[in-house]
């Protein structure tokens, strides 16, 4: 029972990254295309099919006009309140509601590795190299902990080639977040809602790869896109150690620490048809892990596997986005049952995700998402619920304006852009149950949330 | 069965003689209706032509996305020319519409770059060396999103 504690801590930070704040638009990338953002997004940062390829591409691709440094910022001030007050406060130094907040302030370096300065630095032909690196790196200030801390970063080299006669975009990478490196926003790292509030309750369970090793891990694949439809990525990622987490601002406490390698896939096909794209995937991940990065009692194992579907399509002033995300994770508890953190010796939970997003003109629109999470019970691991059920469902809507989308930013900065959200959280089951899910006469419907949000990058 | 001979005679003069037959009647000039949109995709990607045959293009931009960001192009290369040649340096000719003139012996013709719902044409011999040319939009990115395609002479 020892652990009991750190094994909450870790399910709180697998909530709190259920919180995304996934923030792939960067106008340093605008800058080195020349082009505003909507070239690469409907919605940023919902890609598109060139915003794909530019992010295959390993951030590289340029119209070579800007002399800036690939450095963007990003503001999200943001507006929470939940049904009901959280007593004690949302969060330390926040009222128990109503409570504004700079939810992040990132600073980017993203874009080609040597920004435009390649060919000064190596000359034309080592330029032609020098600019097939590419990087995405966030560094952050979590306005609600009150921290700085790295964020999702990325190394990349990518090219272009021919394989019997099939055209091929490839790359490697190193990166600190499982599926970052994904193209699709039908998988974890960049899935709806792209944004969220940290000042309000979230569900405790949530599979591995939905963030739970986000910024704690380090690691490296290779990738390819064969003939513009079939793509394979394969990776690893090991645990960081503390020391090195700790100086990136990442409190390691509690974290599920990878013992070893754990292998990473991802398989994708798409097509595009007349205006519209599709893709259906696979993706998953297997971890042996020490629980609270306690060693002493051997190692859990969990298998994560993933099925992903998007369809995207315009015309006229319209853009609509569908995306489908499964997951399901097979929990071995070898070490977990042992230290008394679980019941049982071996858990399954699923998580599923469907999502439509809409814009009109670019300008405008919204999204609906229905969500669910569910799996064995277990009352030690879910301490928190009074029915020991990871069972969460829900809903999440999100109206959007985003008046420089389509014509660019003000003229000061042309390449800047900004999205007003409203986002409603809606849950009909929370942590197990809709009605005193906590034993202490919390409802789930206690954490609705609304959620108002700018989204400020320059 | 007197006129035997000569029709022998004139089909050996004018017909099974190489370089003395008559030249086949010229290929009917060729029309070709090419249209891009915002995926990226031209609606025909491999075109036929005789050696010689005059064709005519017709090309639009069916997209809806401002020029800036989803314009397009149609660029013919010279035989030999592969996409990556071309596509890679004239990304970076943006104020040329993508189509530098410092590549221009490189290309066989072209429609220049088009903004949602503009189209233009061009007429243009058909290269006389048989072979397989490429065709390609050299808006970064576009060709290795696969808008691109081959002008086959036979």
């Amino acid at each position: 029972m020892k652990n009991n504690a750190l094994r909450s801590v870790s399910l709180l930070l697998a909530g709190l990254a259920l919180a995304p704040l996934a923030a792939e638009a960067v106008p340093s990338f605008a800058r080195q295309m020349d082009m505003q953002c909507i070239a690469c997004h409907t919605e940023f940062p919902l890609l598109n099919n060139f915003g794909r390829l530019f992010k295959l591409s390993g951030y590289t691709l340029s119209v070579g006009q800007s002399e800036l440094p690939p450095i963007a910022v990003m503001l999200q001030p943001s507006f929470t309140h939940t049904q009901q007050g959280q007593a004690g406060g949302a969060a330390p130094g926040f009222k128990d509601n109503n409570n504004p907040a700079l939810t992040q302030a990132s600073l980017f370096y993203a874009g080609r590795l040597f920004g435009p300065y390649a060919t000064n630095l190596f000359g034309p032909d080592g330029a032609a190299i020098a600019n097939k690196f590419g990087v995405f790196i966030q560094a952050t200030d979590d306005g609600v902990a009150k921290q700085w801390h790295w964020d999702n970063t990325e190394l990349r080299f990518a090219s272009t080639g021919e394989v019997a006669g099939l055209p091929v975009t490839y790359g490697v990478y190193a990166n600190n977040n499982p599926m970052m490196q994904d193209a699709w926003n039908s998988t974890p790292a960049w899935g709806f809602p792209f944004t969220g509030s940290s000042l309000a309750p979230t569900p405790a369970a949530a599979p591995l790869l939905q963030g739970g090793l986000a910024q704690q891990v380090g690691g490296v694949g290779a990738y390819a896109l064969v003939a513009e439809s079939y793509y394979i990525d394969v990776g690893g990622y090991q645990a960081l150690n503390s020391q090195f987490q700790k100086s990136v601002g990442i409190d390691p406490t509690g974290q599920t620490q990878l013992a070893g390698t754990a292998p990473y896939w991802r398989a994708a096909y798409t097509k595009t048809v007349n205006n519209s794209s599709f893709e259906i995937g696979t993706f998953g991940l297997v971890a042996n892990t020490f629980p609270g990065r306690d060693s002493s009692a051997g190692q859990d194992r969990m298998a994560d596997i993933g099925i992903d579907a998007q369809a995207q399509t315009s015309f006229d002033q319209h853009d609509f986005t569908a995306m489908l995300t499964w997951i399901n994770e097979r929990e071995n508890w070898n070490a977990s049952q042992t230290l008394g953190n679980t019941t049982n010796s071996a858990d399954n939970l699923h998580s599923f995700k469907a999502t439509v997003d809409y814009l009109y003109d670019k300008t405008c629109g919204g999204a609906v998402q229905l969500f669910s999470v569910d799996g064995s019970t277990d009352p030690l691991l879910y301490g928190g619920s009074a029915t020991g059920s990871p069972r969460s469902n829900g809903m999440v809507l999100q109206l959007n304006y985003l008046p420089f989308n389509k014509a660019g930013g003000p003229a000061l900065w042309p390449r800047s852009n900004v999205k007003f959200s409203l986002q409603y959280t809606i849950y009909r089951c929370f942590d197990g149950a809709s009605r005193n899910y906590d034993g202490l006469g919390h409802n789930a419907s206690d954490n609705n949330t609304l959620y108002l949000e700018a989204w400020i990058a320059f | 069965m007197k006129t035997k001979p000569t029709v022998m005679l004139l089909l050996l003069a004018f017909g099974a003689i190489p370089g003395l037959r008559a030249d086949p009647a010229p290929a009917a000039p060729l029309v070709v209706t090419i249209s891009a949109n915002d995926a990226m995709k031209y609606t025909v990607t491999k075109i036929e032509a005789h050696p010689g045959q005059m064709i005519t293009l017709h090309f639009k931009n069916a997209g809806t996305l401002p020029k800036e960001v989803m314009g397009h192009n149609w660029i013919l290369l010279k035989l030999g020319v592969t996409n990556d040649a071309y596509a890679t340096p004239a990304a970076a000719a943006k104020t040329e519409g993508f189509e530098p003139k410092a590549l221009a012996d490189q290309v066989l013709a072209s429609v220049p770059l088009l903004g949602a719902g503009q189209s233009a044409d061009v007429t243009f011999p058909c290269p006389t060396a048989p072979g397989t040319y490429n065709y390609l939009c050299s808006f970064p990115g576009h060709a290795m999103l696969g808008m691109k395609g081959v002008l086959i002479v036979k």
